[in-house]
């Protein structure tokens, strides 16, 4: 009798336990260029909030009156939906010799406007200028489902004279409490409904119940150009782009050229040199049922335990080529930018955050500061080797 | 007694799967706080400070280590430093000569430095394929270029990690002066021919027109000067 309620008590406890046990070992995330959700039985929602982010807004829909671009996919397209695009903003200040000052208005400069009379321009003064490209977003609901705890481990695992710097940002849709950015050049959003909100208001010109206030023309009202109350949505977009970048996949690397010999000897040299100690090969993120965000957010099975291969640990790191303009993270963060991810970084012509660079070694000897001893090795290798560290990039 | 210890096989497995996700968090768990690294921790920007002028052999030392034998110091070529990229390490800046017999090695597009005319809009073209990785901007044979070598930490361009370097097409001309950025806005107003000024610039004339080379972010630019005062106060 006893022996039977052993048996039943064991098989009852595996039954209940080993299910998660078995779901412990993390799985690859879902990579493609293919307009596929990352969960399949979400197919059929992702077509249809694409769709909401490919939509062209008209200034009768609250596009403006300062805006960049009329779609997200404007900005984020190449060479599917949601990446990257050639498309740079524009950001400006001045250095008063201690602090960064944001240009009158804002730091961000808009390149369109639905009037002529309020286009924005550099005023005098400000010469701190910088152009900034635009980020791939897929994948992003993986980066998203990263615990910040892990990129803090990412930082105490780097050398002092390298180490990344991790910053809090508010979550708006958890009322303003931080969590560890990691969106955009700056760190500066943590949250995919944050960020949407911050690009629907800054790059569209498109108010939201978390972004309720419309930008300035230079630091001059635009309301007689707004023909909408605020706000001008009320919120279901930005949950529908969320939405829709947490269903990407991740992007894939070229797997024909990842196989040959010499992207395979570059892969090696990536890491000799010690290119991957800020651009980092391997993540995971939470495990499914994970809240994040504040309690904003729970980690879905589809993006939870996933590794993803990002080539980059989501800190801010001075490599000398600082941009100069301080966003969500404080006067330190002046002069220092998130780890670009080099995941498709094969789609990019235009290299880094100003997309100035137009080739890769000559990305890599843009580096400097943090990254001065890693590049050094670098210059260290022959020909041969750098061309094919230069094909392991191409393969990414 | 077979099932007995099969059971306890069972209960045994069950619970080290048990502690395996009970390491993982249960479901429904809250990110933690994050306690990143103290302020301090956070690599420091690097600061200037002033250094003595540099001497002859302290220059041929930084040229030798930023682009080997490929050049040679003009003749009675002066060697200018300031902070020239506005990152607070002081740079260096001098006339060289390419020699002619290394043009293919400084030519080359995977060369340890770049080859940048500072006339020109965009000197460098992309290339997919690695190999034949190049830039537009080439040295020839005879020209006069401008070797700046950026600096690192405090010891600057003398720093022996300090290896970042540019040889510029078109950045020589007279007056050749290293002027402060400030002395530069005050000479020329606050929107200076659309100029980013990161730093420190060179007063250098091109052709018949005064000018200044000024760094942009990923190259060095020359713009001209206008032309209605006498050039901006040297650096005190």
């Amino acid at each position: 009798m006893r022996t039977l309620r052993l048996s039943v008590l064991g098989v009852a406890v595996a039954g209940f336990v080993l299910p998660s046990a078995f779901s412990l070992s993390p799985t690859e995330a879902p990579a493609g260029f293919d307009n596929l959700s990352n969960d399949p039985a979400t197919q059929v929602q992702f077509g249809l909030d694409r769709a909401v982010f490919e939509e062209r807004e008209e200034a009768e829909e609250g596009l403006g009156p300062v805006y960049n671009a009329q779609s997200c996919a404007e900005c984020h397209q190449n060479p599917v939906t949601g990446a990257i695009s050639q498309i740079t903003e524009l950001r400006a200040g001045r250095f008063d010799s201690v602090n960064f000052v944001d240009h009158p208005g804002g730091s961000l400069i808009n390149d369109r406007a639905v009037d002529a009379s309020i286009q924005e321009r550099i005023l005098g003064g400000n010469d701190v200028r910088t152009f900034r490209t635009s980020l791939n977003t897929l994948g992003d609901g993986f980066v998203e489902a990263i615990d910040s705890n892990t990129l803090v481990a990412l930082a105490n695992g780097q050398p002092s004279s390298m180490r990344g710097q991790f910053i809090q940002v508010p979550v708006l849709e958890a009322g303003g409490q931080t969590r560890g950015g990691r969106f955009g050049w700056k760190n500066q959003h943590a949250s995919l409904v944050s960020f949407s909100a911050d690009a629907y208001l800054n790059e569209m010109g498109i108010t939201t119940p978390l972004q309720p206030t419309e930008n300035t023309s230079n630091g001059n009202s635009v309301a007689a150009f707004d023909p909408l109350p605020e706000p001008e949505d009320d919120g279901e977009d930005v949950e529908i782009f969320a939405r829709f970048m947490r269903a990407t996949k991740v992007p894939p690397r070229d797997e024909t050229l990842a196989a040959t010999s010499d992207a395979q000897k570059g892969s090696q040299l990536f890491d000799q040199v010690g290119c991957n100690v800020c651009h980092v090969r391997n993540i995971t993120t939470s495990p499914p049922g994970t809240v994040i965000n504040r309690g904003a957010f729970t980690v879905p099975p589809a993006l939870g335990d996933k590794v993803i291969h990002p080539f980059g640990d989501f800190l801010l790191h001075n490599v000398g080529t600082g941009d100069g303009i301080v966003q969500n993270g404080g006067q330190s963060t002046r002069n220092k930018l998130r780890t670009a991810p080099l995941w498709g970084v094969r789609t990019r012509p235009r290299l880094m955050h100003d997309g100035a660079t137009l080739n890769r070694n000559e990305a890599i000897l843009r580096h400097a500061g943090e990254a001065t001893s890693v590049i050094n090795s670098y210059r260290n290798l022959s020909t041969t080797q750098k061309n094919q560290l230069i094909t392991f990039l191409n393969s990414l | 007694m077979r099932t007995a210890r099969a059971a306890w096989v069972l209960l045994a497995f069950a619970a080290i799967a048990f502690g395996l996700a009970a390491l993982r968090g249960t479901y429904g768990a809250a990110e933690l706080a994050p306690h990143p690294p103290p302020a301090g921790a956070v690599s420091p920007p690097p600061f200037l400070v002033r250094l003595p002028p540099p001497t002859a052999a302290e220059v041929e030392h930084g040229l030798r280590r930023a682009f080997g034998e490929t050049i040679r110091r003009a003749p009675t070529s002066r060697a200018l430093v300031g902070d020239f990229n506005g990152d607070g390490g002081e740079d260096l800046a001098v006339p060289v000569r390419p020699d002619e017999e290394r043009l293919a090695e400084l030519n080359d597009g995977l060369a340890n430095w770049w080859v940048q005319d500072a006339r020109r809009e965009s000197e460098s073209r992309s290339d997919l394929v690695p190999v034949g990785e190049s830039s537009l901007a080439t040295v020839e044979a005879g020209d006069l270029l401008l070797a700046v070598i950026h600096g690192y930490g405090a010891r600057g361009w003398r720093d022996e990690r300090a290896r970042q370097s540019y040889l510029i097409r078109h950045a020589t001309g007279a007056p050749f002066e290293a002027r402060p950025r400030a002395a530069l806005l005050r000479y020329v107003g606050p929107t200076p021919a659309g100029a980013p000024l990161a730093g420190d610039v060179i007063l250098a004339s091109a052709g018949r027109r005064a000018g200044f080379v000024q760094w942009t972010g990923a190259r060095y630019e020359w713009h001209p000067l206008p032309s209605r005062a006498p050039a901006p106060a040297r650096a005190p």
